[in-house]
């Protein structure tokens, strides 16, 4: 892989503070989708922070991610008013339609589907982020549009 | 420069500006998180659509923050130049264009209108000589306070959220924005804001409810007794507002930041000033990106206009805040855990003491206050302690923010003075219970807190009275649960969202969590013997005595209050294998009702694990231990014939 890997400009947005590493990873993020191991290499030397004291802390949360991110990231809030109104079984038929386990990557890049405490987006439960726009009060008949609306994008 | 006359000087243009908005049409669109996600966004572009194709002009569009009436979004508001703001509901783009067209030829399409807005939710706060011309036309219409949804609350937190541009300061200073940080600087000592926040009684919004006043009076003494070699004249201090709403179920502190984020900033500078601290912090959750935007924007515009930096109003405090993002970790609303993350660092509790108000951010001392605590200070410091704790009850004073979701009618942001009942709340704010079921619980506090019967439905919400019943009043989460909900199952929810987000320093809380959670499956499951609920009490109050940090101690709340109120439904799971709410698979079994089928075959199309047996000729029938209880069948069922039987 040979990207462009110039972090230099997000460190400087922080001082190259190493305090401020989670907001660094968080912009990485942010910039290529997922914190590559080049990436996290350069920075540790340059904030003075080990790989190992960083990889406690890429851990230790849930957002950061380790692998490119699918075309589609399907994220199925989990919430509890979500919960309450069938988040469990609108997730349940989302992994059975695409044959897919919460926190797995199709093979084929197209789809990853995650699972999210809560979006704060309650009062239209349940919600169903993907690629970071909302759609709120699915059913199981708003989820096959939406799925099916994924697979037709594909085609075009 | 006069810094002073500099900000009667903006507070002025600021009006005028809104003035002059008010002599101009106007249409406002609920443009928070959940009023994007219910298509605001849509309805946007196609009032900029329909305002072209009929040739409007000189129109203001603008967004705002949302108004709390969740269920009836989108909300699309117009005001015609010095008529009052009528809000219509649940607009859909293709109703934009009739709505506009009859609204701008002095009609009203009746049917869609939500409430008209009085003066007070004025953009101008406070104008006497202001009066609406009132068309004919709309007179008896509803006013926005006189909705049943709105009676009984009293908007003090809330004050300006879906009335003003949040991305606009001008909105923020006409309404008294920034007054009561003026006043504090250039009227008030230090001692003088703490010793009012003290006697305003004001108790943190975060859910412990320690009084606001004494955390402050104890980081403000604590340069006394800190002397180290490199303090040479004052101990640096930190203020952080923790605006890490992980409660599943609350959505109050993302709504305020969203639709009023000066406010959020004032607040913090106030405290700041009271301990004298120099920087602050906010931390707040990444799930929140639209917050995130407009407290950008709302910090670059205090900078712009000297409420943040140095020599704030001439004076020689200085101040600067920096957002600090969390990364999807729960226990960071825990305040010694938020500390390490703000650090760069795994967030992990430690024990206490020593409190952050001695010992926080870089080992100085350090305030840790609520989103809504914050909020609510500027109010207190312009109206005065006394007008403050003249709401609300002995215990608690003001008012209580919640986030009504679950199975009510009108969900959104409620604000009710403290003692207010939860009957209040459900059935007259929230309207009851929607689609005419059952009410069984309410649940409040998140993963803290507790579930809450019919039985006790009059129980005034306050700190003392919800602890008493094994809940806790928490951020403001409060989610209602019908006859539809399964309170073994929702046990069950929080151990698997708690034993997911223990950070595993401690074993109680690690271990703990998840043998409980094992314990609830095989529940659910129908696996386990009676005995079991003697096992998951006794393992409950173990975690809740032994854990290191707040999360871990109410970890067991939800078990211990649904064990509490709800036994006899553990029971029905362990003996009878009965989910009395069809929800727990494998106790509850669909279907197909032969007298209502019409043999149309959705329910197979439907189901993803091939579970619907037969064809169109024969019928159909579900195979009850294939089928992975996803409800497809049943939703999609045109006639309604699959049930669900015991």
């Amino acid at each position: 892989m040979n990207v462009d890997f110039d972090i230099d400009s997000i460190l400087a947005r922080y001082n190259f503070d190493s305090s401020a590493l989670i907001q660094i990873l968080s912009d990485v993020q942010d910039k290529y989708g997922y914190l590559p191991r080049e990436v996290l290499e350069d920075i540790s030397q340059k904030i003075e922070v080990s790989l190992s004291k960083m990889w406690g802390v890429i851990s230790f949360y849930a957002l950061f991610k380790l692998k490119p991110p699918a075309k589609y990231n399907i994220t199925v809030c989990q919430g509890t008013a979500c919960h309450v109104s069938g988040a469990k079984r609108n997730l349940e038929y989302i992994e059975s339609k695409l044959n897919l386990k919460a926190g797995e990557h199709s093979p084929d890049g197209k789809y990853s589907l995650e699972t999210v405490a809560c979006i704060g987006s309650c009062a239209l439960a349940p919600t169903i982020v993907i690629n970071g726009k909302v759609y709120g009060r699915n059913t199981v008949k708003t989820i096959d549009k939406l799925l099916s609306r994924l697979e037709e994008g594909e085609k075009k | 420069m006069n810094k002073s006359n500099h900000f009667h000087d903006i507070t002025e243009e600021a009006i005028l500006y809104s003035k002059e908005k008010h002599n101009k049409n106007r249409i406002i669109i609920g443009y928070g998180t959940c009023g994007i996600a219910a298509g605001a966004e849509e309805v946007l572009k196609e009032v900029q659509q329909v305002l072209h194709e009929l040739k409007i002009e000189d129109v203001i569009i603008e967004k705002t923050g949302c108004i709390g009436c969740c269920s009836y979004e989108p909300l699309m508001d117009i005001e015609l130049a010095n008529s009052p703001r009528v809000s219509y509901k649940n607009v859909k783009p293709k109703e934009v264009k009739e709505i506009i067209d009859k609204h701008f030829e002095g009609e009203l399409k009746k049917e869609k209108v939500f409430c008209m807005f009085d003066e007070q939710e004025n953009i101008i706060q406070n104008q006497e000589s202001w009066k609406y011309n009132i068309p004919e036309i709309y007179s008896g219409l509803p006013t926005f306070k006189s909705l049943p949804m709105l009676k009984k609350q009293k908007r003090i937190t809330l004050r300006n959220v879906g009335i003003i541009d949040p991305e606009n300061i001008n909105d923020y200073l006409a309404r008294g924005g920034y007054q009561a940080l003026y006043k504090t600087l250039t009227a008030l000592s230090p001692k003088e804001v703490i010793d009012e926040i003290k006697s305003s009684g004001l108790r943190g919004r975060g859910g412990a409810g320690f009084p606001t006043g004494v955390k402050w009076e104890f980081a403000y003494n604590a340069e006394l007794s800190k002397t180290t070699e490199d303090s040479i004249e004052k101990t640096e201090k930190y203020v952080v507002c923790n605006a890490d709403e992980g409660d599943p179920g609350a959505f109050m502190d993302r709504s305020l930041i969203e639709g009023d984020p000066h406010s959020v900033i004032e607040g913090l500078t106030i405290a700041a000033y009271a301990i004298g601290a120099t920087k602050g912090f906010i931390y707040i959750r990444a799930e929140y990106p639209l917050a995130i935007k407009r407290l950008e924007i709302a910090l670059k515009q205090a900078y712009e206009n000297h409420f943040l930096g140095d020599n704030i109003f001439g004076t020689d405090f200085h101040f600067s805040i920096e957002i600090r993002k969390g990364a999807g970790a729960f226990v960071c609303g825990e305040e010694t855990a938020l500390i390490n993350s703000i650090m760069g660092l795994r967030g992990e509790p430690r024990p206490r003491p020593p409190y952050p108000a001695v010992s926080g951010l870089w080992g100085k001392p350090t305030i840790i206050n609520n989103v809504k605590t914050l909020v609510t200070v500027p109010v207190i410091l312009l109206n005065g302690a006394k007008w403050f704790s003249s709401i609300g009850t002995e215990d608690t004073k003001g008012t209580a923010v919640f986030a009504l979701t679950g199975d009510v009618k009108n969900s959104g942001l409620v604000e009710v003075p403290m003692g207010t009942t939860l009957r209040e709340i459900i059935f007259d704010i929230g309207g009851g219970v929607k689609g005419n079921k059952q009410f069984k619980a309410v649940q409040t506090g998140g993963p803290s807190g507790g579930c809450i019967p019919f039985s006790l439905i009059d129980t005034p919400v306050d700190f003392a009275s919800l602890k008493k019943l094994g809940s806790i009043m928490g951020s403001g989460g409060m989610i209602v649960c019908s006859e539809s909900t399964c309170m073994v199952d929702l046990a069950r929810y929080f151990m698997t969202f708690i034993a997911s987000e223990s950070c595993g320093k401690c074993t109680p809380c690690r271990e703990g969590t998840v043998r409980a959670l094992e314990m609830l499956e095989k529940i659910t499951s129908g696996d386990a013997t009676i005995d079991i609920l003697t096992d998951l009490e006794q393992l409950s109050l173990v975690i809740k005595d032994t854990a290191l940090c707040g999360l871990g101690q109410t970890a067991p709340n939800p078990i211990l209050s649904t064990l509490k109120y709800f036994k006899e439904e553990y029971i029905e799971h362990i003996e009878q294998k009965v989910c009395r709410a069809k929800v727990c698979p494998g106790l509850f079994n669909y279907v197909i009702n032969d007298d209502l089928c019409i043999k149309c075959g959705v329910c197979q199309n439907v189901c993803p694990v091939d579970a619907v047996f037969g064809s169109k000729e024969t019928g159909f029938f579900i195979e009850n231990r294939l089928c992975i209880s996803c409800n497809a069948c049943f939703e999609r069922c045109p006639k309604r014939a699959i049930e669900k039987v015991n």
